[in-house]
This record gives C-alpha cells, sequence and structure tokens, in this order.
C-alpha cells in the first residue's frame, strides 16, 4: 500500500516538475472604489479571439479589439453612411483618389502619449505591410498600386489612391482599420496575443488567454466614466448553450447570445430576469451552385433546386426567428439592397415541374453538398433540403467538413472533383457591396471564391460599371447592382438562403447593448450602464 | 483498455464446459440474451421501429424536440424525428463499424503476428519495434490526429481505429506462434520442405488464431465506445446517420431541456458495451481457471 | 538491474524515434492545406505562398523531416495554425490544468479503487464482489462525454450545486492573484495559504474529475481483485494458512505486498487512457487543460497542435510505461 501511494507521488512529482516549466500571469489585485470592482461578464460562444494583433486579426478578435481601439470612421447603420470618430472631416477629389482626413487633436493612446497624423500613418502602413487577414482593404492604397499615405499637417492625413475607392467606408472596417500608438508598431503578433495593447478606445486589455478576456477601463477615456458604466468586462466562452443559460438565470453573466433554440425560447419566458435584443447583420448564408458540371450547369435543374429549398422552414423552424430569408446578394440595411429582386420560395411542384423542363433523370444525379460542420443550423436546413430533394427522387450526400477541406475542394484543378452545391456564410469588410459582387460573381483566372464558377460577361459589366461608379455616382452603382442580382436570381447560379440576425440575451439589470451590422458579434461596452434600480 | 487483457492465459476448454460454465453465471448470460437482441434488432430494423423513414429519408419540422410519449417512446429530435427509431437503426451502424475496425485489425495484425512469431530474428525484431511505437500512443489519440486528417467520415474513423489497434492481435498471435513454431508438425512441414508462406498461412496461423479471436471479441465493447467517442468529437459518422456518439454531440445544444435527445443515445451506448464487457469478463474467467473457484 | 533500466531506456529512446516519424507522416503525407488555415478564410494567393514558405512546405519531403527533428530537439512543436502562437508555449500553458484534472482522478482512483478491491478479492463471489464487479465494468463501459452531461443535468441543473465550468469563480479570476507556482490551482492556493480560492478551486473540478476517475477506479479494483485472488491461490499463502494465519492477515500483509507490482503497472498505463478521456471531457466542462485545446484544434483543424498534442500524449506514456517498468524491475523480488 505505502509502495503503492509512494509510485504515485513520484509520478505527481515528475509531472509537478514537468510543469514547472512557465509561469505566466501578473495578476492585480483588487482596489478602490465598490463601483470600480463591478464587473461585465459577456459569455460567448466561440473563443473571443484568435489573434489580438490590431493589424492581422481577422476572426471573433473584433469583440475585443472594438472596444480597446479605434478607426477614423465608424459605420452608423441608422443613416447607412460612415460618422466621425477619430478623424473629425474628411473630402475627396471628384474621382475618389485623393482622400484628406482631419484628425481630432484630444486623443491619447493607453501609454499615454497624443495621437498625431504620423501615428494614423504608422498604423495603416503596419497593417498594410504585414498584409494579412483583411489587409487587402488598402490594396488601393499600396504603392505598388500607385497609391500613397502621408501626414500632411499634425492633425491631418492624405490617402492618394492608385485607383478610384470609397476610402471613408473603408477606413471604418472592423478588421486591418484600427490606429494604435507608435510604441506598439514594432511589436508581434505574439506580443499581443499576451495581453497587450495600444489603442485609444475606453478599454484597456488586462488579461487574454485563450478563451478569457478581461477588459480594464482606460481612465482617461476621453468621453470619461460615470458610476453606472463598466470598469471592468470579463468575455468568456462557455461552448454550451445551456450552461449560458444557466448563467444568465442565476445572474453570473450579464450578456450572452447564439443560444440554441429551447434555450431562448426559454429565455424568452423568463422576462423578470432577462430581455433579448435582436440585431440585423450583413452576414448572409448563401449556397453555390457548381454551374460549370453536370447537371448543376443545366439552368432549370438549377431552378428546381432554388425552388426546393426549405427557406421558410429554416427561418421559422432551424433558426427560430433569428434570421430572414435574403433577397438578393445584399443584405437589408446596406445600400444596394432592392426588396424587388426575384426570390424562390419553397415549391415542391414548381420544383418538380422545372426539374421535368430541365430533361435531367433524377435517378442518375447524386449531388453533394459541403458546409463548414461546427454551423450547426446549415446541417439542419440541409437536412430538410435533403428530404426534400429525396421527394424528386435526388439524393444529397451531406458533407460536413472544416474550411480549408471545404475551399481546397472547391478550387480543384478539376472541375469534375469539386462539389455541386457549397454552403457558406459572406460579410463584408466593409459596408460596401463590392464585397459579393467582385468576389463572389466577378469572373476570375484563379477560382478564389467564384464558387459557383461564373462566366457570365453581361454580369461582368454590370459589376464592374457599379464600381466605377461608387464614389461618384452611388444612384448609379446602386442600379447597377439590383441589375446583376436579378441575373443571378434569374440563372439561379447563386442561392441566397438567409440574411442572419443576432440576438442577444440580456441581464434586465444592464442597459445599452447594441450590435452594429458592420462590427458584427462587438458590443461596445462602454455604452452598456447598469440601470437605476 | 487493453492492458489488462493481454496478461491472460488462454485455456480453452471443451465447449460444453464453457457453455456450462457460462449458463451458470447468470449476469453473463443475461448479457448474452439482451445482445442477441441488440444483433436481431439491427438486422431488422426497418421492419420493426415505428418510423423507419426517419433513419435517412424524413423530417418533420411541426414535431421538433417532443419529450417521450406512447407515439414517440424516447422523444423527438431537432428535426423530428423520432429517436427511437434512429436508436435502433443506430445499433446497426454502431456494430458493423466495431466489426469493421477489428475485422480491418485482425487482418493487418495477424499476418505480421505470425511472420513475426515464426521468423524471429531481425524479422521479428523490427516489427516488434513498429507495434511498439503504435502502443505507445494513449488510445484514441492516434486516431483523432489521423482521421482529424483524413477528413471526418465513418470510414475514415473506422480505418483510423483499425490502424490503431492492430498492435494488439500481433503481440498476441506472436506470443502463439513462437509455441507452435516449436510443435512437430510444424518441424515436420519444414523438414519436406515446404514454404515459409505456406507454413505461416497453413499451419500457424490456424492453430493459435483461436485465442485471437476471443480477444477480438472482447475488444467490441472497447470499439464501439471509441467509434461513438470519435463521432462525438465530430470525426466519425456524418449526419444524418443516427450514429449513437454523433446524435448526442448533436443533443447537446439541446440539453438539459430536451434531455431525452442525448441520455437515450448514450444509454443505448452503454447497455451494448456493457454487455460486451460482461460477456467479455465472463470469458475471460471460464479460459483462466486461476481465478475461479475450486 | 542497471543494464536493465540502461536497455530499456535506449529501446524507449528508440521507440520515440518511430512515434517522431508517424507524426510527421500523418501531418505532412495526408493530403492536407495547413497553408490555407495559417494565412487565414480569404488568403489572397500572395499570402498563401508566404504562407507555404513560413511553414516550410516549399522544400522536399526528406529535408522537411530533417528540420522537423532538429526542432523537435529543441523542444519547437511548430506554431499553431490558427493563432500563429508556438505549440510548445500553449501546451506548457494548458498542461497543468489536465494534470490537475488526471493526479486528482487518479488519487480518487487509488483511495476508493484498492479498499474496493480487496474487499471484492475477501468476499469473492459474494454480493459485494458482484457489485463492484459490475460497477467496475459499468465504469469502463461507460461513454465519459455522456457521463459529464448527465452529471451536469444533476449536479448543476437540478441541484444547482456544482458550478459547470471554468477552474474559478468569475470574481476570483478577475480579483484574486494566484501565482502561477506549479500551474495546479488546487497546490497554488494551498502553497500561497488563500484557503478560501483552494475551495472555490475544488468545487470546480470535483465535476470534471469525478467524470474522468471512474474508468481508473474500476480498472484499479478490478487489477487489485484479480491480483489478490491470483496471489491467494499460490502455495505460500496455502502454506500461510496451513499454519493458521487468518485470512485478513495474509491478505494484507503478503498477497497485496505482492500485487502491487502488477496493479503499479496497469495504474501507469491506464493514465494514458484517462489522459484520453480528459479530451472527451474537459471541452464539456470548459477546463483550460490540452483536452479543451485538442478538441479545439480538431474543430478547427489545427494541424500542428493536433499533432503536438499527439505527440506530448505518446512522450507521456512512454515516460510512465519506463517508470513502471524501473519501478517493478527494482522490487527486489522479481527475478529478471
Amino acid at each position: 500500500m505505502k509502495k503503492l501511494l509512494s509510485l504515485v507521488l513520484a509520478l505527481a512529482m515528475v509531472f509537478c516538475l514537468a510543469a514547472c516549466g512557465e509561469s505566466s500571469g501578473d495578476g492585480t489585485t483588487a482596489s478602490a472604489s465598490p463601483a470600480d470592482n463591478k464587473i461585465l461578464y459577456h459569455t460567448t460562444n466561440t473563443e473571443p479571439y484568435i489573434t489580438l494583433d490590431p493589424s492581422t486579426e481577422y476572426s471573433n478578435g473584433i469583440m475585443v479589439l472594438q472596444n480597446v481601439y479605434e478607426t477614423l470612421t465608424r459605420y452608423n447603420p441608422e443613416t447607412g453612411e460612415v460618422d466621425p470618430l477619430l478623424a473629425t472631416e474628411w473630402s475627396s477629389n471628384d474621382d475618389g483618389t485623393v482622400w484628406v482626413f482631419q484628425l481630432r487633436d484630444d486623443v491619447t493612446f493607453h501609454d499615454g502619449t497624443q495621437m498625431t497624423s504620423q501615428q494614423v500613418v504608422n498604423s495603416i502602413t503596419r497593417t498594410m505591410e504585414l498584409g494579412q487577414g483583411g489587409a487587402y482593404i488598402w490594396d488601393a492604397v499600396l504603392e505598388s498600386n500607385g497609391g500613397k499615405i502621408e501626414a500632411t499637417g499634425d492633425y491631418e492625413v492624405t490617402i492618394t489612391c492608385g485607383y478610384p475607392a470609397a476610402m471613408d467606408l473603408i477606413t471604418s472596417a472592423g478588421y486591418a482599420a484600427y490606429i494604435m500608438s507608435d510604441s506598439v508598431i514594432e511589436q508581434t503578433t505574439e506580443w499581443f496575443n499576451e495581453g497587450n495593447d495600444g489603442g485609444t478606445g475606453p478599454y484597456t486589455i488586462a488579461q487574454a488567454s485563450g478563451d478569457t478576456v478581461v477588459l480594464r477601463a482606460y481612465e482617461d477615456y476621453r468621453g470619461g466614466w460615470t458610476d453606472d458604466q463598466y470598469k471592468n468586462v470579463m468575455i468568456r466562452q462557455v461552448p454550451e448553450s445551456s450552461a449560458r443559460r444557466q448563467m444568465l438565470e442565476t445572474g453570473e453573466c450579464q450578456i450572452s447570445g447564439d443560444f440554441s433554440a429551447t434555450d431562448l425560447a426559454a429565455l424568452k419566458e423568463e422576462t423578470d430576469i432577462v430581455y433579448t435584443e435582436q440585431f440585423e447583420t450583413f452576414n448572409n448564408i448563401v449556397m453555390f451552385l457548381n454551374t460549370q458540371t453536370y447537371p448543376c450547369n443545366n439552368a432549370d435543374f438549377r431552378r428546381a433546386l432554388a425552388y426546393a429549398f426549405p427557406y421558410e422552414e429554416t427561418v421559422t423552424s432551424i433558426l427560430n426567428g433569428n434570421a430572414q430569408q435574403s433577397v438578393g446578394m445584399v443584405p437589408e440595411g446596406l445600400w444596394g439592397h432592392s426588396d424587388e429582386i426575384m426570390q424562390y420560395t419553397c415549391d415542391m411542384d414548381k420544383a418538380a415541374e422545372y426539374l421535368e423542363l430541365s430533361g435531367v433523370d433524377p435517378s442518375t444525379v447524386s449531388l453533394t453538398v459541403t458546409y463548414i460542420s461546427s454551423y450547426d443550423e446549415y446541417a439542419s436546413a440541409l437536412q430538410i433540403f435533403q428530404a426534400n430533394l429525396r421527394q424528386l427522387g435526388i439524393d444529397l450526400e451531406l458533407r460536413g467538413m472544416e474550411w480549408d477541406q471545404q475551399w481546397a475542394q472547391a478550387q480543384n484543378t478539376n472541375p469534375e472533383d469539386r462539389q455541386d452545391l457549397f454552403v457558406f456564410i459572406w460579410w463584408p469588410d466593409y459596408p460596401d457591396p463590392v464585397s459579393w459582387f467582385q468576389s463572389l460573381l466577378h469572373s476570375e483566372d484563379n477560382i478564389v471564391y467564384n464558387l459557383s464558377y461564373l462566366n457570365d460577361p453581361e454580369l461582368d459589366a454590370l459589376i464592374d460599371s457599379a464600381i466605377s461608379k461608387t464614389v461618384t455616382d452611388r444612384e448609379g452603382a446602386e442600379a447597377d447592382y439590383i441589375a446583376a442580382q436579378q441575373i443571378v436570381a434569374e440563372n439561379a447560379y447563386v442561392l441566397n438562403l438567409y440574411d442572419q440576425m443576432h440576438t442577444f440575451v440580456v441581464s434586465n439589470t444592464i442597459q445599452g447593448v447594441a450590435e452594429n451590422p458592420a462590427y458584427s458579434q462587438a458590443i461596445q461596452y462602454y455604452n452598456v450602464t447598469t440601470v437605476a434600480e | 483498455m487493453n492492458s489488462f487483457v493481454q496478461t491472460m492465459k488462454p485455456r480453452i476448454r471443451s465447449f460444453r464446459e464453457s457453455m456450462y460454465l457460462l449458463a451458470r453465471n447468470k449476469l453473463s448470460l443475461f448479457a448474452l440474451i439482451i445482445l442477441v437482441i441488440l444483433v436481431l434488432g439491427a438486422i431488422f430494423a426497418p421492419y420493426i421501429v415505428p418510423y423507419p423513414e426517419d433513419f435517412y429519408d424524413a423530417v418533420h419540422t411541426n414535431e421538433q424536440l417532443l419529450p417521450p410519449s406512447a407515439e414517440h417512446w424516447m422523444g423527438t429530435d431537432e428535426l423530428g424525428r423520432d429517436i427511437f427509431s434512429r436508436v435502433v437503426y443506430g445499433a446497426r451502424i454502431s456494430l458493423t463499424a466495431a466489426l469493421a475496425a477489428v475485422g480491418l485489425s485482425l487482418l493487418i495484425g495477424i499476418p505480421l503476428g505470425a511472420i513475426a512469431g515464426s521468423f524471429g530474428g531481425w524479422v521479428d525484431n523490427v516489427i516488434m519495434r513498429i507495434t511498439d511505437v503504435f502502443l505507445s500512443f494513449p488510445p484514441l489519440l492516434l486516431a483523432i490526429a489521423m482521421v482529424a486528417l483524413l477528413g471526418s467520415s465513418l470510414n475514415n474513423a473506422v480505418l483510423a481505429i483499425a490502424l490503431s489497434w492492430w498492435p494488439w492481435y500481433t503481440r498476441l498471435i506472436r506470443g502463439q506462434a513462437i509455441s507452435v513454431k516449436e510443435r512437430k508438425f510444424v518441424q515436420a512441414a519444414e523438414t519436406i520442405g515446404t514454404s515459409r508462406a505456406r507454413i505461416i498461412f497453413k499451419h500457424i496461423i490456424p492453430n493459435c488464431i483461436s485465442p485471437v479471436i476471443v480477444q477480438a471479441s472482447m475488444d467490441i465493447g472497447g470499439v464501439i465506445l471509441t467509434v461513438a467517442s470519435l463521432s462525438f468529437l465530430g470525426l466519425g459518422a456524418q449526419l444524418p446517420t443516427p450514429e449513437w456518439g454523433l446524435m448526442i454531440s448533436t443533443g447537446r445544444r439541446f440539453f438539459p431541456d430536451s434531455w431525452w435527445y442525448c441520455i437515450f443515445p448514450g444509454i443505448a451506448i452503454f447497455i451494448t458495451v456493457l454487455c460486451f464487457n460482461l460477456l467479455g469478463d465472463a470469458i475471460r474467467e471460464i479460459l483462466d481457471p486461476k481465478t475461479r473457484k475450486n | 538491474m542497471l543494464k536493465y533500466i540502461v536497455k530499456r531506456i535506449l529501446s524507449s529512446i528508440l521507440v520515440l524515434l518511430g512515434v517522431v516519424t508517424i507524426t510527421f507522416f500523418i501531418s505532412r503525407v495526408l493530403p492536407s492545406n495547413p497553408e490555407v488555415r495559417w494565412a487565414g478564410q480569404r488568403a489572397t494567393e500572395e499570402q498563401l505562398e508566404q504562407a507555404r514558405i513560413e511553414l516550410g512546405l516549399d522544400k522536399s519531403l526528406p529535408e522537411q523531416y530533417i528540420i522537423y527533428l532538429g526542432d523537435l530537439l529543441q523542444g519547437d512543436l511548430g506554431k499553431s495554425l490558427n493563432n500563429h502562437q508556438p505549440v510548445t508555449e500553449e501546451l506548457a500553458r494548458y498542461v497543468p490544468a489536465t494534470l490537475e484534472l488526471v493526479i486528482l482522478a487518479f488519487l480518487f482512483a487509488i483511495i476508493i479503487g484498492i479498499p474496493l478491491g480487496i474487499y471484492s478479492a475477501k468476499k469473492k463471489d459474494k454480493l459485494l464482489d458482484h457489485c463492484s464487479r459490475i460497477f467496475s465494468i459499468g465504469a469502463v463501459s461507460l461513454p465519459t462525454f455522456w457521463v459529464a452531461l448527465f452529471l451536469q443535468l444533476i449536479f448543476y441543473k437540478i441541484l444547482n450545486m456544482l458550478p459547470i465550468g471554468g477552474r474559478l469563480s468569475v470574481e476570483a479570476t478577475i480579483f484574486s492573484d494566484v501565482p502561477s507556482i506549479t500551474g495546479m490551482l488546487l497546490v497554488d492556493t494551498l502553497l500561497t495559504g488563500q484557503l478560501d480560492l483552494f475551495v472555490d478551486a475544488f468545487r470546480h473540478i470535483l465535476l470534471p474529475c469525478i467524470t474522468i476517475s471512474l474508468y481508473p477506479i474500476g480498472l484499479v479494483s478490478r487489477m487489485t481483485r484479480s491480483a489478490l485472488l491470483e496471489i491467494l491461490g499460490e502455495d505460500y499463502i496455502t502454506a500461510g494458512r496451513s499454519y493458521g494465519l487468518s485470512d485478513t492477515k495474509m491478505l494484507w500483509k503478503y498477497a497485496l505486498k505482492n500485487s502491487v507490482g502488477t496493479t503499479a503497472t496497469d495504474v501507469a498505463l491506464s493514465m494514458g487512457y484517462t489522459l484520453t478521456n480528459t479530451f472527451l471531457v474537459e471541452a464539456i466542462f470548459s477546463w483550460p487543460g490540452i483536452g479543451s485545446y485538442i478538441s479545439n484544434a480538431v474543430t478547427t483543424l489545427d494541424y500542428n497542435a493536433i499533432i503536438g498534442v499527439t505527440l506530448f500524449g505518446a512522450v507521456c506514456y512512454i515516460v510512465l510505461n519506463l517508470i513502471a517498468d524501473i519501478f517493478v524491475a527494482s522490487d527486489p523480488r522479481v527475478r529478471l
């Protein structure tokens, strides 16, 4: 017995020694007034960040970065225009190639230094040089494209573009447009991931460890602080919907989202503890049809599929109203959207009609659809689609996979080895519809995101025309985009399944939780306050 | 999980005596009966379940997540499918997957073990060092790594399990082969100039295969658990396959409100694996008289 | 004896080399596109090309193998494809939490499993023996991930007695200062005398720990039982009996001592299996250990992280085996 125990202890010691190799954390102790100890606790379904590097992060980290860093301009979902943030005003020449931004003169970084035009230039230059994540939004400014960015005054930045670009929209982007202090310009992603930052926003990062981020108030923030705001914010990943729900119910956390239908339905009943807030997003879910290979190269067959997809059932039964069926490519709320564009409904009779018309014998085809397996709602919707198609005698195989596998198959050099149907989510990097049209629908020499493999000259012409008009003739551009969407719908090149909505469940003790569709996932914690008793 | 199994010293008794011993142990007999029912259920699933179309073909979005009732004994899932029907059908998937995985491991393990045992020398050394390498991965981990990179599917999961499971059989059969090799009939075959391959496949393997088959049948439970675990991690069966681990993984989103979605497939796994393990335990006691009374 | 240990260590190193080769082949030869992961979802062709160079994928396979071996010798497992952090550093951050869980589970296993095994052996074929047999076989038949959900249902949802996830409560995470000495919170809080935090940490570890300790409890009790029964059948025990020594005395004084060797080996080996179980359970309890790390890596296909954890697990397993063998060998009753 003793021997055995001593063996276990010895093993334990070996492990301890092995584990001793590292040490981390410079936790700070509690102090100051009770208001300072108030914690706003936000639980998320996904990890709160991939990296914390303001130049390269291109994922969930927007939740953190939007509170720690700021951009020159900020999109206003009410007006559909951008508002001043770090910049006070801006102007461009007639063709949209030279932009001059005036900056605020009362902004300090978390390290105490004053923000000047040179730091703005250095920040954007760093992002361009690293060239990762969303950095491509600055492509027009790249030297190789004939662009440049320079400080033309203490508080004035001039951006010259190689070709017309909507720079006011670009500077409002949720990724790759953050302004940072000179003291962090040289730092690496690893340094940022250790929980360091150099922003101007209302919060600084106090701790960051994979699934948890703790934010602490930047006391000198130019907006000032009041007692009903939260000076401590914790964002933590709690993957189980039921666990997040329980934490809201017990008052452990105050904000959460991404609930399963049952949990959300239950929470909606508990009005004495929580309330829900629903926000539109610019995220939409699209299904690409492989227009290059049999049978999806047949327009009538594609229309048959379009009529067989369970749009309404998906929105009501799978997403429980957390979405709406898309009309066209561009989601509601963003310019370029129109309710007049043709929309398919689930109609099995029409589907059968078009299948007949297509001349395709359903028993000879077996379709495959690829999707990212971690998105449960795609799987559910596709299983209903699968059952519908089986009514038509068409076999559909579901292949849930990871993004890189899904994408690699879609880019296979042999078109026969590619999937028939491809489901994914798309969102714009800055509030401009060009993102959908240029990336997803325009013909390209090497397949990147044109995953319906389109090569439609009429469509290309409309897109090119719209892009050239964006800065100078917004209405003309809008008309071109709408015409392009009509072509896509009529030919069923791409099925626009649904526009996502985000629902947050919020404790009754707080108010001010809002999500801006241009910065999907992010909440401005600075605007959250306690509700007076 | 094989660690304690490999120390077994098989002593095959007569069939009648074994059946007697098995029958004497009521618990094992009970397990055997349940297993027979399970296998029959798996084979005849489409004819005995109330909603056979719910395996693959149908969804009923107006009957989502109904609790257990007279119509749906185990409730319904998020697409309104009858969980009882799917759990019964799941037995077919789990059992075939486990049989395939074990069968594949035997296919790799037996020839390698027989070759190692009968050749001896450096051949033996090389083969046994390779099995050492494979056995030095914690169970499941090697399979996780392989499926993750091969791409998730039930076939890949079965393949990965087989690729990490075979060394156990190689070890076992090698030990047998070494002793069989010394037996008179093998030496006789050698002296009349029978080829090495012929000796291995004609004489050695048939004469040392029974303990391996016994061992393999005892491993089925563990393999079922492994298949379910991989599916639970999203590395096994694909939707809408009614695989038990996958059902629990999907049901987690609706847990604990719709507890039936996770709980019943879990019970199905538990009962199946438990019965296999109880039976395996009984077989071991029968084969190894030392731990038996008298 | 010394010769045996040296030989054993040398063969372990050889096995290690084999393990490394297998992981290399899994990560490089199986079809995959790590550069897409590395460069991100909307990477351009130039970014992908850059990624291939950064990941060393532009070199030939043998060259990559040599580089891989060299990196490993320096403890470099490559960088996570997701967040570009060195996998070694990430592991170092996640390992203590998992060790804490596994070690506590094994303490449970020994405290509960050994007495259970002894009593089953003593009361062989009585009711208690049957119960313990069913329990231990049941424990190895349960899907661990399902047990985790079940325990959460009971202790969190219904009884609301224990927390559902994490290592510490929110307040403790933000406001307290636990210095990282061993990285194991239970130990660190005790060492620094923060008793309230120790209790907090213990409440958090309890459910995941119970979940993963079921398997080792079952195993230890079964092993103890069968080892004891085997020894009780030996001649010297029969002889002892004929000298009139009581069964209880025989059991404790001779049989148990002699069964330690076999049990210890199996305990060590089953640690590997328990480690694997944490992979299925940690994510359910939001336990920030390597289990959560690998299940995250699996869902995001972070090849380097998956391979890193696999290699780490194998190394643990080899070392445990080595220790168990040397331990058994150093037992004077064992003749080599």
